[in-house]
């Protein structure tokens, strides 16, 4: 081989690298859009869930509402289509206290089914109204799912039970898992409304402490994800009560490095913290014991 | 939530790579090294090592001074340029059963071609003993990560400034080619926490990782 043959292979070689270069993006991958559904189907749902309710919890159907929002983040210039379903009566929204749950990554609404219908009932039958919505891209919603997009869905549902007549100091954030990032955004930077209590069930500090934790050293999380979620700054602005609760044996958002950190840069009037003996991620509500998780929120929310 | 993750460590988790060479090229020699491998985790219900991939070239400078640089591929693939340039210096040659002695400085760089960027030295030690009759060897190292940012994400103060890799390989020895396997105990002195990533090791301490080498040594 000539020496200007040799020089143009190995320049070969190195331009296929730099094609090649940025040819996977990580973030697409990093939402669980996973399962697909037809319909949701609440109580007939019998695929995976965290933890199942005994007959108790039952809502009746007339109390059940689905719908669909149209949601619109900024700078888009269609709205998509999202699904949320109101666990309460509609016509009391003004006069009742709502929980907005935000759910985490996994799925769609019938995963967190039961999870709603536990707060749904924290206190006393149906004693909350709950609304919890899929994100664009979960569950029947449309679109692909996106931070900004997460956030304008959010917001979606916060402009409908504003519609409803709902007041700020009725109106109760909750955040699950990846719900944490929409609970603690809304609740820091409102867009509409503005939460009276901020409650946080196994919170992430931010994607760059998950790229850390994983890789020790301390690498830019831009390097994964260009994600820009932070927990752990977002939190700072927030001045209303705060409950967070994390499993210490939680084995995917750890608790030293993610809960930690959001519960101790809270800075606002007041908080509680629950660290949950043995619970891993999913199942800090049935590690407690129903009846005990229930009592917390209740008291957090009631202010007892 | 936690598979896909798994894409995560593809790139950054413990992106190392074996030794690359642990014994110095003859002055004026050439090799390209291809390796595959990386930590131990848990993955649908079973263990499997990380199939990281990086390629190094190397050129003896001198009889016991080798120069090489490493593209880790595998992170290339994601955006992520990843290389490292360092120097393989033989302190001493192996003498009846007191092993050769092959010091490896060199630096890690990492960028995402945008605004980001990352750079940490790294410290190898290697005592090598040769076979009797054949070129074949066997190999003790110790690899030493130095993190150089006092602080961590959030601005949480760095709690790691020190890690550390005890190695162990065999480095069968042909005429053209060269295989090498190589198990480390990756970060023996950090906890393992749980986290997005499943790692396997001992007890509740780093990781354990396991790698593959293959390499062509080059007419002078």
């Amino acid at each position: 081989m000539t020496l200007s043959k040799k020089i143009a292979a190995r320049c070969l070689v190195l331009c296929s690298l730099f094609f090649l270069s940025g040819c996977l993006k990580l973030d697409q991958n990093l939402f669980n859009t996973s399962e697909k559904i037809t319909a949701y189907k609440y109580d007939d749902y019998t695929g995976t869930r965290d933890f199942a309710l005994d007959g108790s919890y039952t809502i009746p159907s007339s109390l059940v509402h689905t719908f669909t929002l149209n949601s619109k983040a900024p700078g888009e210039v269609e709205s998509t289509l999202i699904y949320a379903t109101y666990i309460g009566d509609i016509n009391r929204i003004s006069t009742d206290t709502v929980i907005l749950y935000c759910h985490g990554n996994k799925w769609h609404m019938d995963f967190y089914w039961e999870r709603a219908k536990l707060l749904a009932n924290t206190g006393w039958k149906n004693r909350f109204g709950v609304l919890f919505f899929d994100y664009r891209g979960y569950g029947l919603s449309q679109g692909t799912p996106s931070e900004e997009g997460m956030y304008a869905d959010g917001s979606a549902c916060l402009e409908w039970l504003q519609s409803k007549g709902l007041s700020n100091k009725r109106l109760i954030m909750y955040g699950f898992s990846m719900g944490t990032a929409v609970a603690t955004q809304l609740t820091a930077n409102p867009r509409n409304m503005v939460p009276s209590k901020l409650m946080l069930e196994a919170p992430f500090a931010s994607a760059e402490v998950m790229v850390q934790d994983a890789a020790i050293l301390a690498l830019p999380g831009t390097f994964v994800t260009k994600l820009k979620i932070n927990n752990g700054e977002e939190i700072k602005k927030v001045q209303q009560p705060f409950l967070w609760m994390h499993g210490t044996q939680d084995n995917f958002l750890n608790i030293k490095t993610h809960g930690e950190v959001v519960f101790r840069n809270h800075n606002g009037i007041s908080k509680t913290a629950r660290r949950v003996e043995g619970a891993d991620h999913g199942n800090v509500p049935n590690t407690l014991g129903f009846s005990v998780y229930s009592g917390i929120i209740l008291n957090f929310i009631t202010g007892k | 939530m936690k598979s896909a993750f798994l894409f995560l460590i593809l790139v950054t988790v413990f992106s190392c790579a074996p030794s690359h060479f642990v014994k110095p090229l003859q002055k004026g020699e050439k090799a390209l090294n291809a390796a595959v491998g990386g930590p131990l985790i848990g993955f649908a219900n079973t263990v499997i090592p990380v199939p990281l991939s990086s390629l190094t070239a190397g050129y003896g400078i001198k009889e016991d001074l080798t120069g090489f640089a490493t593209i880790h591929t595998t992170s290339l693939l994601f955006g992520l340029g990843h290389l490292e340039l360092g120097l393989v210096k033989e302190v001493f040659p192996q003498k009846e059963w007191r092993p050769a002695l092959c010091l490896t400085p060199q630096v890690d760089i990492v960028t995402d071609f945008q605004h980001a960027f990352k750079c940490w030295p790294v410290l190898e030690l290697n005592a090598r003993w040769k076979d009797r009759k054949k070129e074949s060897f066997f190999y003790l190292g110790l690899s030493n990560w130095f993190e150089l940012s006092s602080t961590r994400a959030g601005e949480e103060p760095q709690q790691h400034f020190w890690i550390f890799n005890p190695h162990i390989g065999r480095t069968f020895v042909r005429q053209k080619w060269d295989y090498t396997i190589e198990a480390k105990w990756l970060a023996p002195n950090i906890e393992r926490l749980p986290n997005v990533v499943d790692y396997k090791g001992p007890g509740h301490m780093g990781a354990f990782g396991i790698y593959f080498g293959i390499t062509r040594k080059l007419q002078k």
